[in-house]
């Protein structure tokens, strides 16, 4: 018989795939930030929420902006989680900032002014922030050995670099990190990019089960993760392993990747991203258990 | 001891035959008689077969010799107390509170969901409990600050139990993993699997050892 006790995050997965939405010349960057003091223990029946950015600093670019956000809300008692995706365009209430696209809440007051961001917005309470910036995105994705996308569509697109023509591929680390970037060959550019990230963290996290989740791994792939990354916040060593235990506990087939309901318009001059009709029952279906029962 | 006067004299034929042969030149040493020994157990101590540092920062620091011994030492009294205590007193196993941290402690307690995974249970009394093998693999996490704080022990923890005409052969092999507690190092969370195999025993451990002189 065989027990694991110390559940532990689809941490890895989500790590080395948040955020992939700039290209990146400074040094890399992964910020694990505990929003509060609490100890993560594993508890069944609780839902974990953890939110992941991708954050766009680099040399040259004055204010970082959260433009990949995700939420990964975790049913360790289920067995299951789902991953949200805010685009990054969301026109939002910022606390004490009034209302902007939810993306400046970072520029505005880093990890906690955009966990609060989220939490008001969406309104889950946030336990950790990963926030990631990508120079060493690439090499991560190759280290692990590269993951499986399913292409949707024609994808060609020189800013990204993407080159892709439809169907499942293998990828290595250049060629998702165009994927992940890509909004150009889209019709809803952000809005399916963001989707796109969320499917990237599944083929990352399906990559990583697929190796085999015993302690020495996951030792291993905290390992790739930290090196050529910085982690700020509090999070021990202890946390990251039982949340990368809980994540990578869980069945892809039992984590849904879904994009908020949004549409597009204008505020002055400025092209954003509205909530759509739906995405309040879609935050309530969310927040009780993370999972979506009605959605 | 029977063993212990057994190698003596053993050790004393060896000394005789090469003090002969010495200075003898070419005079054949003299027959040796059959000597017989026992088979002492062995201690209950599991020793590192490897000890590495998985690092979230280049370069990887050592790991640390005073770590390796404060983790060996856990291991070996998890051996002790959770395996051949209660197999040679028929005793439910004692003495795991500075093995276990208390979250792993509460699964392990007497009808604990894990305690089937980790735990002997008491036997009719063993007699005595061998240590076939005890080796653990150490893999140790340190953060971007270059500190460790996980250590993965994959361990093979291999017992035989006698008692009278019958043995089992007890292999518990998996994973380990220990952290920072209680100002030492202790087991949090595991991933193993139990194997037994049944025997009969075998005939009292004798051996019949001939002694041979060394030639210079």
């Amino acid at each position: 018989m065989k027990r694991w006790f110390a559940a532990a995050g689809l941490f890895l997965a989500v790590v080395l795939t948040g955020g992939a939405v700039a290209l990146a010349q400074g040094q890399p960057v992964v910020e694990v930030h505990r929003v509060d003091e609490g100890h993560f223990t594993a508890a069944p029946g609780a839902p974990i929420f953890i939110m992941v950015l991708g954050v766009d600093g680099r040399p040259g670019i004055d204010s970082d902006r959260a433009d990949a956000i995700h939420i990964i809300g975790v049913n360790p008692a289920a067995g299951s989680a789902t991953i949200l995706d805010i685009p990054r365009d969301t026109w939002v209430p910022i606390p004490g900032r009034g209302s902007s696209k939810i993306n400046d809440a970072y520029t505005f007051g880093g990890a906690d002014l955009q966990a609060r961001t989220i939490q008001q917005f969406v309104g889950v309470d946030v336990r950790y922030v990963i926030t990631t910036t990508f120079a060493s995105f690439p090499r991560m994705v190759d280290e692990i050995g590269g993951i499986s996308l399913n292409i949707p569509q024609p994808m060609h697109d020189k800013f990204s670099g993407s080159n892709f023509d439809p169907g499942t591929r293998q990828m290595n680390g250049g060629e998702t990190f165009a994927f992940v970037r890509d909004r150009h060959s889209f019709n809803d550019g952000d809005i399916d990019r963001t989707g796109n990230q969320g499917a990237v963290i599944l083929a990352a996290l399906t990559r990583l089960r697929s190796q085999g989740v015993t302690a020495s791994n996951v030792f291993k792939w905290l390992g790739i993760l930290g090196r050529g990354t910085k982690i700020t916040g509090g999070a021990t060593v202890i946390d990251l392993y039982r949340l990368g235990r809980l994540g990578l506990s869980i069945d892809p087939a039992k984590v849904r990747n879904v994009v908020m309901p949004a549409g597009t318009g204008n505020v002055g001059a400025a092209s954003v991203v509205f909530p759509a009709a739906g995405a309040a029952s879609l935050f309530a279906d969310f927040k009780d258990d993370a999972v979506l029962q009605a959605h | 001891m029977p063993a212990r006067r057994s190698a003596v004299l053993v050790a004393a034929a060896l000394i005789t035959a090469s003090a002969c042969s010495s200075g003898g030149g070419k005079k054949a040493a003299p027959p040796r008689p059959p000597t017989t020994t026992t088979t002492a157990a062995a201690p209950l101590k599991v020793t590192a077969s490897a000890a590495t540092v998985d690092s979230m920062r280049d370069p990887a620091p050592p790991f640390p010799d005073d770590l390796r011994d404060q983790v060996l030492a856990t291991l070996t009294s998890y051996l002790s107390a959770g395996i051949a205590a209660p197999l040679r007193t028929a005793q439910p196993s004692a003495g795991l509170d500075g093995v276990f941290t208390a979250d792993a402690l509460a699964r392990l307690a007497p009808g604990g969901p894990d305690r089937a995974a980790l735990i002997e249970e008491p036997a009719p009394v063993a007699g005595t409990v061998h240590p076939d093998t005890a080796t653990a693999t150490l893999v140790a996490l340190a953060g971007q600050n270059g500190e460790i704080g996980m250590v993965n022990a994959n361990v093979t923890l291999t017992v035989t139990a006698t008692n009278g005409g019958s043995r089992v052969q007890i292999a518990r092999t998996g994973d380990l993993v220990l952290v920072p507690a209680a100002g030492g190092w202790r087991i949090d969370s595991y991933d193993m699997s139990t194997k037994r195999d049944t025997a009969p025993a075998p005939v009292p451990s004798t051996t019949t050892t001939t002694a041979k002189a060394k030639k210079k």
